[in-house]
């Protein structure tokens, strides 16, 4: 049985070679699968990939709650609004166990009618763009 | 004429006393009703004062001594000064707001203040899973699963965000560290937000519940099998075959437990600082 | 950006890194400990005299506690691998060091191995051993020359001094 990695003292060298260079990313970013909530047709319609965001509309390619993403959903590109991910954020505010991801329309118009997944609180201080949004959720946590 | 107007507003001031003592209603009503007829209606009725139960059964010493975790300052090179500042912090803060004893794995309901929620009080019901962070910044994380997602939230006990914290069932768990029931099927973290809170006793032990989880399929967010986080509380007969059990084991690094640079007796410090936060509370 | 590793950062760790990793760091320093028990006076390197010190203090502390605790007997039962040094731990370092709460290890730096490698090395005893002190007493050898020359210089100049006052 070899002698597991963690056990040895790397050389100086190799030690110099193990940090990565590029900045830290989490939470939602380009080709993560995420999973759509709300009742529309297209999220909840089956197909044999998952819906992956294709780009994220931030000045970091990091998307948090409340930014906008661009989904690759059966084979279409659609507008959606991220409502919680995996990654843990501010205390006091929720962490889901899903990326969770609402779909819109161009103007910042929900696709589907309800939302029955709980959504967090503090989105609701973005009233003024997605109130219609917010007004379909039926549940806050 | 002016005599019995002059009685009558004797035994009026005499019916205001004797209303305040309460005990000798029942002596004076008669007289009471003859005299108060001539002025008001029938006096108003002030039940009985509350008997006051004082449970003599229960000494003090038998009530169970609880310290909660992140008084206890962790082995570092600080300056003692700055933990006595921060207990003397926490012990005002306790004053304000009624921190109850739980532990990991127990049921609580949480209110914070949100400006963005109805009412500006948001309630959270959900089970503990973890509790960490030393001194003002202690966290505890409460899981639930609602409307079939699990949802996960760090509160910091000593925020002043937090309005109102209930325990509803007092309990421990096998585990110190629940993190595993995110790969345990969902019902073990489902708890209705209406939930009553359960009684339990001050005195004696905690009950520990003995509850064995069962999981999802693997891959799980972590290699819980491992024993490093020497997980008791999984029914791995039913998810691992006796080969991944042996081949988890060779992780485990049995020097560890005879490794006395990595103990932290904190014996003598609970004492002293349990004393000090039990003076100081009751001042 | 995080442009060190976690590993190698190591801000208030307390344990060296020695041998092949810490399985063999802890079974070196058994071994050393089990040398240090056996004869009470050790000549090690200095890294590892500084690593065994604490563990041996925290040896005699569990050692005090008494056979009948099994955490002690279980520790003293992993700690020496040679099993007939367990009742001396017990029943003459743990007497030896009754009244004393602490500092039950004397470290004295040597001059470095003569080896190829140089280490800088150090001598590892437990106080109250029978051997010769690691650090000669000096004492003040009253008859020799040029001490008796000095007290004779002490004894005029107190004896001009006396003269001049009269």
């Amino acid at each position: 049985m070899a002698l597991s990695l963690s056990g040895v003292i790397l050389p100086k060298l190799m030690q110099q070679r193990t940090f990565s260079v590029s900045a830290t990313v989490a939470a939602i970013q380009k080709l993560t699968r995420v999973r759509v909530v709300d009742n529309s047709a297209l999220g909840n319609a089956h197909h044999h990939r998952a819906p992956k965001v294709i780009h994220v509309y931030t000045k970091n390619g990091v998307g948090k709650v409340g930014d906008r993403v661009l989904l690759a959903i059966k084979g279409q590109k659609k507008k959606a609004l991220i409502v919680g991910h995996k990654m843990p954020g501010a205390r006091m505010t929720p962490r889901f166990d899903s990326n969770n991801v609402v779909l819109i329309e161009e103007n910042g118009n929900p696709t589907g009618t309800r939302i029955k997944t709980p959504l967090p609180t503090h989105l609701r201080k973005m009233e003024g763009e997605y109130s219609k949004l917010l007004a379909i959720a039926q549940r806050f946590v | 004429m002016a005599a019995c107007t002059r009685r009558a507003s004797e035994t009026m001031g005499l019916l205001r006393i004797l209303r305040n003592l309460t005990h000798n209603e029942r002596l004076l009503s008669t007289s009471v009703m003859r005299h108060a007829a001539a002025s008001d209606g029938p006096p108003k009725f002030t039940p009985p004062a509350k008997p006051v139960i004082i449970d003599k059964t229960q000494k003090e010493a038998s009530l169970r001594r609880f310290l909660s975790p992140e008084f206890i300052p962790p082995r570092q090179r600080t300056n003692p000064v700055k933990f006595s500042v921060e207990r003397k912090d926490m012990i005002q803060r306790r004053k304000v707001l009624n921190i109850p004893e739980f532990y990991v794995g127990s049921i609580l309901a949480v209110s914070m203040s949100d400006p963005h929620a109805s009412g500006n009080l948001n309630r959270f019901v959900g089970i503990c899973t973890q509790r960490s962070g030393k001194g003002l910044g202690a966290t505890f994380i409460l899981r639930n699963v609602v409307e079939g997602q699990g949802v996960e939230i760090c509160y910091e006990l000593y925020s002043p965000r937090m309005r109102n914290i209930e325990v509803l069932k007092l309990e421990k768990r096998l585990d110190d560290n629940l993190m595993y029931l995110r790969d345990a099927l969902s019902e073990y973290s489902t708890f209705d937000f209406n939930m009553q809170p359960v009684r339990f006793e001050l005195t004696g032990d905690v009950s520990v519940n003995q509850l064995k989880v069962k999981m999802k399929p693997k891959p799980w967010s972590k290699r819980w099998e491992r024993p490093k986080f020497n997980i008791q509380g999984i029914r791995f007969d039913l998810c691992l075959t006796p080969e991944m059990m042996e081949h988890a084991q060779k992780w485990g690094e049995p020097w560890r437990e005879y490794d006395m640079l990595k103990e932290y007796d904190t014996s003598s410090l609970e004492k002293q600082i349990f004393q000090e936060v039990e003076e100081n509370l009751s001042k | 950006m995080r442009l060190t590793l976690r590993a190698l950062i190591s801000h208030g760790r307390v344990a060296r890194r020695m041998g092949l990793g810490p399985e063999s760091r802890i079974n070196i320093l058994r071994n050393i400990l089990t040398g240090l028990v056996r004869h009470e006076r050790l000549e090690t390197t200095r890294a590892r005299a500084d690593e065994v010190r604490f563990y041996a203090e925290k040896m005699i502390d569990y050692a005090k506690k008494g056979e009948t605790n099994e955490k002690s007997m279980k520790m003293a039962d992993f700690w020496l691998t040679e099993k007939d040094l367990i009742p001396k731990l017990f029943k003459v370092l743990a007497v030896r060091f009754e009244n004393q709460t602490g500092g039950y290890t004397r470290m004295a730096r040597i001059p470095n191995r003569e080896n190829l490698d140089r280490a800088a090395m150090a001598v590892l005893e437990y106080k109250g051993n029978p051997f010769p002190p690691l650090f000669p007493v000096r004492r003040v050898r009253e008859l020799s020359l040029v001490n008796q020359l000095l007290k004779g210089y002490r004894e005029e100049k107190a004896q001009m001094v006396a003269e001049k006052k009269d």
